[in-house]
């Protein structure tokens, strides 16, 4: 027996206990977790609950793991009055999060029994189990799908709970979740691709006349009981809601190419015709719990006045046909390139479009490289036209400073490239106090000065004109004996050993 | 700064590291100075003023009036910290709200670039804003430690400096060369240490040339200490500009 005993068949909660013919005798659950990513709203785990007999699937995002207790003491009141059963039994394994004092009071309170699986044995609680695995799949295959960010992992999980629940299942007999556990067949035909490109309609109170009618969004999921979509907006990355919108689906490359509104609207015909007869319901109850989780997903610095919440006249109307109702819109061709690397990070729009290299191989590689060769040769010339340097051999006890090429597009005023312009610049940072340089020293005025000029200007009529000292630094004699290592690209042939022995000042010196 | 007058000519330049502002009453003069400094140092002349330092120069001659704006480096600053849409107010700061130290020590707002904005906002401060004097020096005593709180009132500046963006600077409005300075403290306006705050201002030629708001080192044990402490530096002040 020592030698050869192995674990034995597994057989998992919900299977050893056939027939269950009423809601709410086993509940399964699990939390999955910790994600290495926190989600919008914070949350790192997720929390399931599964009814054993209609297989439907309640998921709830968490901060921690202790919170477990908390959202299940709300779930057991949710469902309880929803369904009208009682849960009975708690399926679960033996993780601190569900076996615990106050856990277990509360079972006993209300009358639950426990069914927890044996230790290191999660194949008991398959079930729960199996359901994680499933919508983390799903989640992550949407993600990856639409190249989202990782940290939009709770949308996706959700949604991911939102389509299962709406997916017929072998144990049901090809019935859906949601129809075993509400009775209704659910309309599937609002349903859209996660992560799509998406026109929330801006109401007219929050607009002027000539503003822009939609904005851009990233469609994220669903909302169990509202009829209104969870969007982030692409410009201000606030999560908003809005139950006017129309979705850009077919746009699968990251890049977003130039989609008509009619293949949009194909795509909706033929959900709705690919599937059974949809019965028209006002689909899950209410009171239902996906809501909360999302919310809590939403940036707690969401102030309400970017949030707009259109209120929906009559509640019973699907969000589809709301969308089926919109007019059709004018085909707009032209997406600008970069909208979703836009959305991707959040950059200062003073780098809008123009690279600029930031070392001199980028500068000689990319496809501006001849402008780029041209400035620096500009530049050198003209440093040595000025006598900035001679050539030298180091001195044994002197450490050369380094230097480097700094490129910069100079832009008009219209935004038009005027010119490329390269400079060369000295790490004036790693010279010594002392050694290198003694003293610095720049000219300022103090604004008050410039005040008090303007005013007499003003006051006397005279003449105010600007200049400016180009190459300021040729200017400044040096008076220390500083040496450089020779500028990348204009090394001397023959004397790569030498080093530059500075006449003159250069930028970053010190 | 070099001042020079033969006769009637006066001639004034303000440098700026590398940017000269030259002033003159005679055209004449002023170009044939342009000339010479121009041959003794690689030069280029950008004409009248008109920006300088990220403030905006306008003139209307007529009326012997000069404004200055920064209407393009606050647009810059509102677009950089993604206020850019935000909605104009009136007030600067909220009466009813006291900044105080960040005593818990919650760092809910460590992820705000709280530091680089209150830097901005003085920049634009030194140049065309007295109003944003008492604010800036506020905030500025949280630098290390902000909350919320803080955060909040950085971004009303924003919401005020939309709707002020167009305000400018203006010289000129009375013709008389005398220095009006205007200087006050309040007495104990600091919850923690209850140090008083001094604030001046100097005005020439009806427009303001010099401002500051600042919290007094010692603790004025009367309003008349604290009113007096102020003078001194006002004081200080009209010596420093009377030069």
């Amino acid at each position: 027996m020592r030698q050869r005993q192995t674990l034995k068949n597994i057989i998992s909660q919900g299977q050893s206990n056939e027939g269950f013919t009423s809601f709410g005798k086993i509940v399964h659950t699990d939390v999955c977790g910790p994600m290495k990513t926190t989600s919008h709203g914070g949350a790192r785990y997720f929390l399931t609950f599964i009814d054993d007999f209609a297989r439907k699937i309640h998921v709830y995002l968490l901060k921690a793991k202790g919170k477990a207790f908390e959202k299940f003491k709300q779930h057991k009141a949710l469902v309880e009055n929803e369904i009208g059963h009682k849960i009975k039994m708690l399926g679960s394994d033996n993780g601190r999060e569900f076996v615990s004092k106050k856990f277990d009071a509360f079972l006993a309170e209300c009358g639950i029994q426990r069914q927890t699986s044996a230790p290191y044995s999660p194949q008991q609680n398959g079930v729960a189990e199996r359901a994680n695995r499933t919508i983390m799949e799903c989640a992550r295959s949407m993600i990856l799908a639409q190249g989202l960010k990782l940290e939009f992992w709770g949308e996706a999980v959700n949604t991911a709970v939102y389509i299962k629940n709406r997916c017929p299942t072998k144990a049901l007999d090809s019935k859906t979740l949601q129809e075993a556990w509400s009775g209704r067949k659910p309309n599937v035909s609002h349903l859209r691709v996660f992560g799509c490109k998406a026109f929330a309609h801006v109401p007219n109170e929050k607009r002027t006349k000539l503003e822009s009618k939609s904005m851009p969004c990233v469609f994220l999921g669903y909302y169990e009981c509202t009829k209104m979509y969870p969007l982030m907006c692409v410009k201000t990355k606030k999560i908003i809601k809005s139950r006017d919108v129309v979705f850009i689906e077919g746009s699968k490359e990251i890049g977003g190419v130039p989609h008509s509104e009619k293949e949009e609207n194909v795509v909706v015909h033929e959900e709705v015709e690919g599937k059974e007869p949809l019965t028209f319901s006002p689909d899950t109850p209410l009171n239902e719990t996906r809501m909360e989780g999302v919310q809590s997903e939403s940036t707690p610095s969401c102030s309400s006045e970017e949030e707009f919440v259109v209120s929906n006249d009559n509640p019973y109307c699907e969000p589809s046909q709301d969308v089926l109702r919109e007019r059709p819109q004018r085909q707009r061709r032209e997406w600008p390139r970069d909208w979703w690397i836009a959305t991707k990070e959040v950059k200062c729009a003073t780098i809008a479009f123009l690279e600029e290299p930031q070392n001199i191989e980028e500068a000689l590689t990319c496809e501006n490289s001849k402008e780029w060769e041209c400035a620096m040769q500009e530049e050198y010339d003209s440093l040595m036209t000025n006598n900035t340097w001679t050539l030298v051999p180091l001195p044994a006890s002197r450490k050369p400073v380094s230097c480097k090429w700094v490129f910069k597009i100079k832009q008009g005023a219209n935004g038009e490239v005027e010119r490329y312009k390269a400079r060369l610049v000295a790490k004036g940072f790693t010279q010594t106090y002392g050694v290198d340089y003694n003293e610095t020293f720049a000219p300022v005025t103090k604004f008050t000065s410039i005040h008090c000029i303007f005013a007499l200007a003003a006051l006397e009529d005279m003449e105010i004109h600007q200049m400016d000292v180009k190459t300021v630094f040729l200017n400044g004699k040096l008076e220390e004996e500083i040496y450089m290592e020779q500028p990348q690209g204009f090394v001397h042939q023959g004397g790569e050993h030498l080093v530059c022995k500075l006449h003159k000042s250069l930028y970053g010196l010190k | 700064m070099y001042v020079a007058q033969v006769g009637d000519v006066k001639f004034f330049i303000v440098v700026y590291v590398d940017d000269l502002i030259l002033v003159c009453n005679d055209q004449n003069k002023l170009l044939q100075i342009k000339e010479e400094l121009s041959q003794k140092f690689e030069m280029k002349d950008l004409g009248e003023l008109h920006f300088f330092l990220g403030m905006e120069v306008e003139r209307s001659r007529d009326e012997r009036l000069l404004r200055i704006n920064q209407i393009k480096y606050l647009k810059e600053i509102l677009k950089c910290f993604r206020m850019e849409e935000c909605k104009p107010i009136g007030v600067l700061l909220d009466p009813k709200v006291k900044l105080q130290r960040n005593a818990n020590g919650n760092d809910e707002s460590k992820g705000f670039p709280y530091q680089q904005v209150v830097g901005s906002l003085m920049y634009a401060m030194l140049y065309r804003q007295p109003d944003l004097a008492y604010p800036i020096s506020m905030l500025s005593q949280h630098m290390a430690n902000p909350n919320m709180e803080h955060w909040m009132a950085v971004k009303q500046i924003f919401r005020y400096l939309q709707g002020t963006l167009q305000m400018k600077l203006q010289f000129g409005a009375t013709p008389s060369k005398e220095i009006l300075g205007y200087c006050d403290a309040d007495w104990g306006g600091d919850l923690e240490d209850r140090r008083s705050t001094t604030g001046f201002v100097f005005m020439i030629v009806g427009g303001a040339i010099s401002w500051s708001s600042k919290r007094q080192p010692t603790i004025a044990l009367s309003t008349t200490k604290a009113e007096y402490m102020a003078n001194t530096q006002g004081t200080k002040e009209a010596i420093w500009i009377q030069n």
